[in-house]
């Protein structure tokens, strides 16, 4: 067993792992945050995608104990303090971005990393950036016109 | 899927971890674990322990070095070779083959060590590294080496790293000539059916002065074409039978041969790319 | 027999007060509130107290007698409680049997006894403390394996002295049975050409993004087994969980809570319902199986197979008459053997007036995995079949896709229309939906276009399909080879509505949530009946076998919005029956002069005085038992059960497999890239009729999602064998899904002919796309090679293909001058 301690969501949280635990089972199992899915088990379908300070990564191909000292988001951190939705909840809620909602973690996550990274992409790049996700149910048409939407929400928030 | 039991070590220097890797038999090292988790949660790979040089600092510069010499080290992850000014300023060729890599997530963690080790005989890096000579840094506990990145590579999965030796950094000289880089793959985050790096200069008078070109997904790894750049090398576009050269170096090859591609589609393809891409660059210098 | 009269047939049943409000608005999905919190609660979010954990060990062989096993050292793993095999399996439960085969195997177990039929078979069960463990210890169990010859198609499965899969059926063909409706001999007399082809269709399949999950516990005080489990037709799995490890039916609870993505592949879980019941029971632990993927795309894809397809043309066009042979490799899972042939009578004729045909099938077993029932089953192969073989014939006979096409639709002033074999499409307007999808698609311009560039050397093609996309299983065509009648049918559902003692609204479906948007669609439609807000009705869309249901309760075969939404609204309306009744007497007003708004019993359509809440109503109705009216019951809840009454009882000559039928035509755009051969959808308009709509979001978007998993299935995935039987596909990095830059944007527009035979008019929504997109696309990418004379039968279309196709040619050899 070896020790980690890492930050979720702005929490500290530490405990004893076998080293061969992934983080993402780590985050389901042990943390007990389940918005965070299970899609492929080989780091292809993004379901398990979580944010490693600030950028996204696929949790089901990292060992928790690789990260020690990090500071990931994942799903359950996106809504607001007062519990608002963010604007990456919001749009996708608003266009109806998913069916099963298997994939929308890791969707949301992308989003939130992608319009404060590049706020300005044309449909075509928002595909190409979303490509290591996978939805099974969707076609991708709404995902995008949600992260489209969520680009406009986040230029006008700052404005 | 779920990997076996191992034991884990994090050290937090490079003298930390080559003393490790050299202590423990059968131990391995742990980059990104971008390639070598998924080998071990199919269980095709079972190491006894893992040494992990995720947190070593020595390992994660980006230097450049008397304005022509760009050292990279090992940890620097895909990501940040796209995205970091120094290479893209004295080496945009890598940083563009980086963006070509799997997807976002992948290229967070996943490292040009960890790429270069794992020797996937279509990963992307191989055929630019390869293109623009590039030198890798190997230490132990005995030795300090380096080897030009095509001695370094022997085949598909094979390298010439020793047991207790650990890949430090990459060593490229700044290259900012013409080039092109390209990879085929049905969909972006797939392994390249093909691939080609080139990068090529003209004289004043359209002669061809500087060549490389290096290809991936070939059966025996990544690959120079030094034929295709003696031929070409002294020559002007009119001078050349481009795609009978091509012709004459793609037939001697033997390409990777699976569900996505046997070797005589792969072939084509291959050719395809190469005299477009090829075209480009032995013309393109001229206009300017 | 007497013969229904195709006008009775369809009469509608509902003598409803229904007002649409809600219904037919696109309301934001509620589901979706808890889903992008990440708390949508799906099976592998709930654990039990004290929970184990269990992993498989599955064969890595398609064909092997098992000589011996030894689970000794994977049995002293430090955590490791419970480990099944073969020799257990055999003498404590039944196997499977079959639903359509006259004979049915009796040796195939739900974990494999004496010999392994496929690659991936369970061979053992491990049951430990952690994941982790019980995977360590599968790795430890060791088999010796004898190989058998592997019989990896259907032809080599046909020969006479061929390995035999169940060698107690003396043969690898399960089924063959033939059909006839019409005078084909007649028709193929007639004909001026006859127009031949076969077909060919590969192993693909729905993946949804969550694997199969099961977690079972066997309460001892109670006796009873209860199963959390991702399952797509519990009511199915309860009978054959208790067939196969005996535990009576009364005896198992069954919930399936909002599952990660249905099409059809989680109807086949149920052997490991059962798997884990029994392994539940045996230990005493609660088990938790979560699959890998890897073991998700082992098994339970569409068969392979293929299709001679003969047809009767006149020279002007007209479809005389068409004699189909269809042969499956069904692979080893007797179970559904032959549904992918039968099912395909629900669209055999497409959208065409076809009155002489035959159809024979072959289900054959090999050493190809077992099947399930994937989206849409055997009708997107067979409106691939239909609509290809439109595209040839126009070809054939030198006429215009388009005319072709329109000379054989069904008039609209035909419907509803009665199939050569009985198949009753209930309505529609087919050359209005081809009259609008070729304006939506600026089908003319985009000829132009395409003249244009192809001077200009690019290689641009268009394609076009229609298709039928039909909804709510008669099931009983699992019997129409054999000589009984069947004892189910998936025609009808059963659910709950009640006003609960706080006043509020709540509906159980009773059914699985499989990512469709049932709990916003039940929540409009029910708000429409009680006056309220969809927002304030609380919708249950799980599965709890404890309450009531059918044999065949499921979500599957695009029946939702017949049987489901029947079942809601019959609940509904005897319940506000009851309301008013109650209120009647209460209120001492005639019943006829109150009615229900804002929670309230109201009178006065003008002022609308609100009279009685529905709290105060539910105190009254639950607790003043005292002076509660005398002829009513007590309490607000109401389960009622609906049976879409048009399904016809199975006569060979007469029969209706499916229901409802939506239609729609698809128009894809595209440009194939000599350098590599790839295929680009530059466009792709799709006009869609799926009768009456209740939400068009969620309408819309299943029809996208439908499509672009037809787009898969047309030029991306196949499940690749070896001749060892080896499934080469186990990862999504070798069997590949369309991603964001893979899809399209579409373009969709709605048309409505209500059903007559469903409560509100709706009809199939969800397959649609997966059916009509295959010819779509490939007749596309046939249309960009013309100048290469291709012909395509098959798919999926790879650039690979595509180059062995034409590099033969003169058109290649012309482009590709001396380089290569
Ligand atoms: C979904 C997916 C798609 C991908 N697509 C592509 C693609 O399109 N193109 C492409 O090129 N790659 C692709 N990859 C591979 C990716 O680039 C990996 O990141 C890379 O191959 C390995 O880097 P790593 O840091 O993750 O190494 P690891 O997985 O940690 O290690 C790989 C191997 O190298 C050894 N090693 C690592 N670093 C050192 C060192 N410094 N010294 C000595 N030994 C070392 C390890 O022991 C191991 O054997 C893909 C991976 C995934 C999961
Ligand atoms: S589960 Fe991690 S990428 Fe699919
Ligand atoms: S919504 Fe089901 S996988 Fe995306």
């Amino acid at each position: 067993m070896v020790t980690v301690s890492m930050k979720v969501n702005g929490k500290n949280y530490s405990g004893e792992v076998e080293p061969r635990t992934l983080l993402v089972h780590f985050i389901r199992d042990n943390l007990k945050l389940k918005g965070t899915h299970i899609g492929c088990d080989t780091a292809h379908c993004g379901a398990c995608t979580i944010l490693w300070n600030g950028e996204p990564v696929k949790s089901c191909q990292i060992l928790a104990v690789q990260a020690e000292g990090a500071d990931l988001t994942t799903v359950e951190g996106l809504e607001l303090e007062d519990g608002k939705y963010s604007i990456e909840q919001e749009s996708f809620r608003e266009h109806s971005a998913m069916q099963c909602g298997y994939c929308t973690p890791g969707f949301l996550m992308m989003t939130r990393y992608l319009i404060r990274n590049n706020p300005e992409m044309t449909r075509d790049e928002i595909r190409e950036q979303l490509h290591g996700n996978y939805c099974m149910c969707t076609g991708y048409q709404q995902i995008v016109d949600a992260v489209q939407d969520a680009q406009r929400k986040f230029i006008k928030s700052r404005k | 899927m779920y990997p076996s039991n191992f034991e884990y070590m994090r050290p937090k220097t490079l003298e930390e971890a080559i003393e490790l890797i050299s202590s423990m038999e059968g131990s391995r090292v742990l980059a990104g674990g971008q390639s070598l988790l998924s080998m071990m949660k199919l269980r095709i790979f079972e190491p006894s322990s893992l040494i992990d040089i995720g947190f070593i600092p020595e390992l994660k510069h980006v230097k450049l070095e008397d304005k022509h010499k760009v050292r990279i080290g090992a940890m620097v992850n895909h990501h940040e070779i796209l995205d970091n000014p120094i290479v893209r300023e004295n080496l945009p060729m890598l940083s563009s083959t980086a963006e070509k890599i799997a997807d976002l997530q992948v290229r967070n963690r996943g490292t040009i060590g960890g790429s270069i080790c794992e020797a996937d005989p279509a990963a992307d890096y191989l055929p630019t590294l390869m293109a623009l000579n590039a030198k890798v840094h190997l230490k132990s506990k005995s030795e300090e080496r380096s080897l030009d990145i095509e001695e370094f590579i022997k085949g598909p999965f094979e390298t010439e790293i020793q047991d207790g030796e650990i890949l430090t950094e990459v060593e490229i000289e700044k290259n900012t000539e013409n080039f092109a880089v390209e990879k085929y793959a049905r969909r972006k985050a797939d392994f390249a059916v093909a691939s080609v790096a080139a990068s090529a200069r003209l004289a004043k008078d359209g002669k061809v002065e500087y060549i490389r070109v290096a290809i991936g997904a070939t059966s025996e790894g990544p690959k120079r074409l030094k034929d295709i750049e003696s031929s070409i090398i002294g020559k002007t576009s009119a001078q050349l039978d481009l795609g009978q050269i091509i012709q004459n170096t793609i037939s001697k090859i033997d390409m990777i041969s699976d569900l996505h591609g046997g070797s005589e589609y792969r072939k084509y393809v291959l050719s395809g790319m190469l005299m477009r891409m090829l075209e480009s660059l032995i013309t393109k210098g001229r206009q300017r | 027999m007497s013969k229904l009269s195709t006008q009775e047939q369809v009469t509608a049943h509902s003598e409803s007060s229904f007002s649409a409000k809600n219904v037919g608005k696109g309301v934001l999905r509620f589901e979706d509130l808890k889903i992008i919190k990440g708390i949508r609660g799906y099976a592998d979010d709930i654990e039990f107290a004290d929970q184990h954990y269990a992993a498989v060990l599955s064969s890595p062989y398609a064909h092997a007698k098992i000589v011996r096993i030894d689970v000794s050292k994977a049995l002293q793993v430090p955590g490791v409680i419970l480990i099944l095999t073969g020799k257990e399996i055999k003498s404590l439960t039944n196997p499977m049997s079959s639903r359509a085969a006259t004979k049915s195997p009796t040796s195939h177990y739900i974990l494999a006894v004496d010999k392994v039929r496929f690659m991936g078979e369970p061979v053992a069960l491990v049951v430990a403390k952690s994941k982790y463990i019980a995977a360590d210890a599968v790795s430890l169990i060791e088999v010796e394996y004898e190989p058998l010859p592997v019989v990896s198609s259907i032809e080599e499965a046909l020969k006479k002295d061929a390995p035999l899969i169940y060698p107690e059926l003396g043969s690898n063909e399960l089924i063959f049975d033939h059909f006839e409706f019409g005078d084909v001999n007649k028709a193929f007399k007639e004909a001026d050409k006859i127009v031949k082809q076969r077909l060919k269709i590969q192993r693909y399949g729905s993946t949804p993004l969550e694997t199969w999950n099961v977690n079972a516990y066997f309460d001892k005080t109670r006796e009873e087994l209860l199963v959390y489990a991702t399952d797509q037709q519990p009511g199915r799995t309860v009978q054959s969980v208790e067939r196969t490890i005996k535990i009576p039916a009364s005896k198992i609870r069954l919930i399936v809570p909002p599952v990660g993505g249905g099409f059809g592949n989680k109807l086949a879980i149920w052997h490991f319902v059962a798997l884990m019941g029994l392994a539940a029971k045996l230990c005493g632990k609660p088990v938790k199986w979560v699959q890998t993927r890897m073991e998700n795309l082992y098994a339970f894809h569409r068969p392979r197979g293929f299709m001679d397809a003969e047809f009767a043309m006149r020279k002007d066009g007209k479809i005389l008459g068409v004699k189909l042979s269809d042969w499956q490799a069904d692979g080893n899972w007797p179970y559904v053997a032959a549904l992918y042939s039968l099912i395909k009578f629900a669209n055999m004729s497409g959208v065409y007036e076809i009155r002489n045909l035959s159809f024979e099938y072959r289900s054959v077993a090999t050493n190809d995995p077992p099947i399930v029932q994937d989206r849409g089953v055997g009708k997107p192969f067979m409106s691939f079949v239909i609509e290809r073989m439109m595209d040839i014939a126009a070809d054939e006979l030198k006429l215009d896709k388009i005319a072709i096409r329109q000379k054989n639709l069904i008039p609209t002033e035909k419907m509803p229309y009665t199939t050569a074999s009985g198949e009753v499409y209930e309505s529609g307007n087919y050359p209005e939906t081809l009259r609008r999808a070729l304006r939506l698609s600026d089908y003319n311009l985009k000829r132009e276009e395409q003249a244009r560039l192809r001077k200009e050397g690019r290689y641009i093609g268009i394609g076009l399909a229609e298709g039928i996309e039909p909804g709510t299983s008669n099931l009983g065509y699992y019997f129409l080879s054999k000589a009984d009648q069947p004892d189910y049918n998936g025609a009808g559902q059963m659910s709950t509505v009640e006003i609960a003692p706080d006043g509020v609204v709540k509906v159980n479906m009773n059914g699985p949530e499989i990512g469709t948007g049932h709990v916003t669609t039940i929540a409009q439609v029910v708000s429409d009946v009680f006056g309220l807000e969809p927002s304030e009705i609380v919708v249950d869309a799980s599965f709890d076998s404890t309450l009531g249901h059918l044999t065949y309760a499921g979500t599957y075969s695009n029946a939702f919005n017949d049987v489901y939404i029947g079942a809601v609204l019959k609940a509904s309306e005897q319940l506000k029956n009851k309301v008013l009744s109650i209120a009647s007497s209460v209120l001492k007003e005639p019943k006829e002069s109150l009615f229900l708004k804002e929670g309230y019993v109201c009178k006065n359509i003008q002022t609308a005085e609100k009279l009685l809440s529905f709290k105060e109503l539910a105190k009254i109705s639950y607790g003043r038992l005292l002076s509660f009216p005398k002829d009513q019951e007590p309490g607000l809840k109401v389960v009622a059960a609906y049976v879409n009454p048009t399904a016809k009882p199975f006569v060979r000559s007469d029969f209706n497999v499916q229901l409802t039928h939506s239609n729609s035509v698809h128009v894809c755009y595209v440009e194939v890239i000599p350098e590599n051969w790839n295929v680009k959808i530059l466009d792709y308009s799709i006009v869609h009729d799926a009768g009456k709509v209740i939400n068009p979001i969620i309408v819309e978007g299943l029809a996208i999602g439908s499509t672009v998993s037809g787009i898969g299935g047309a030029m991306y995935e196949e499940f690749v064998f070896d001749e060892q039987g080896i499934n080469l596909s186990l990862t999504f990095g070798d069997y590949l899904k369309p991603t964001a830059m893979e899809a399209p944007e579409l373009r969709i527009e709605m048309m409505e002919s209500p059903a007559p035979n469903t409560v509100l008019g709706t009809k199939a929504v969800g397959e649609g796309g997966a059916i009509t997109s295959l010819a779509a696309v490939a007749g596309a990418i046939e249309d960009a090679l013309k100048p290469f004379n291709v012909r395509i039968t098959e798919l999926p279309v790879t650039p690979e293909k595509i180059w062995n196709w034409i590099k033969q040619s003169n058109e290649f050899k012309r482009i590709s001058g001396g380089v290569r």
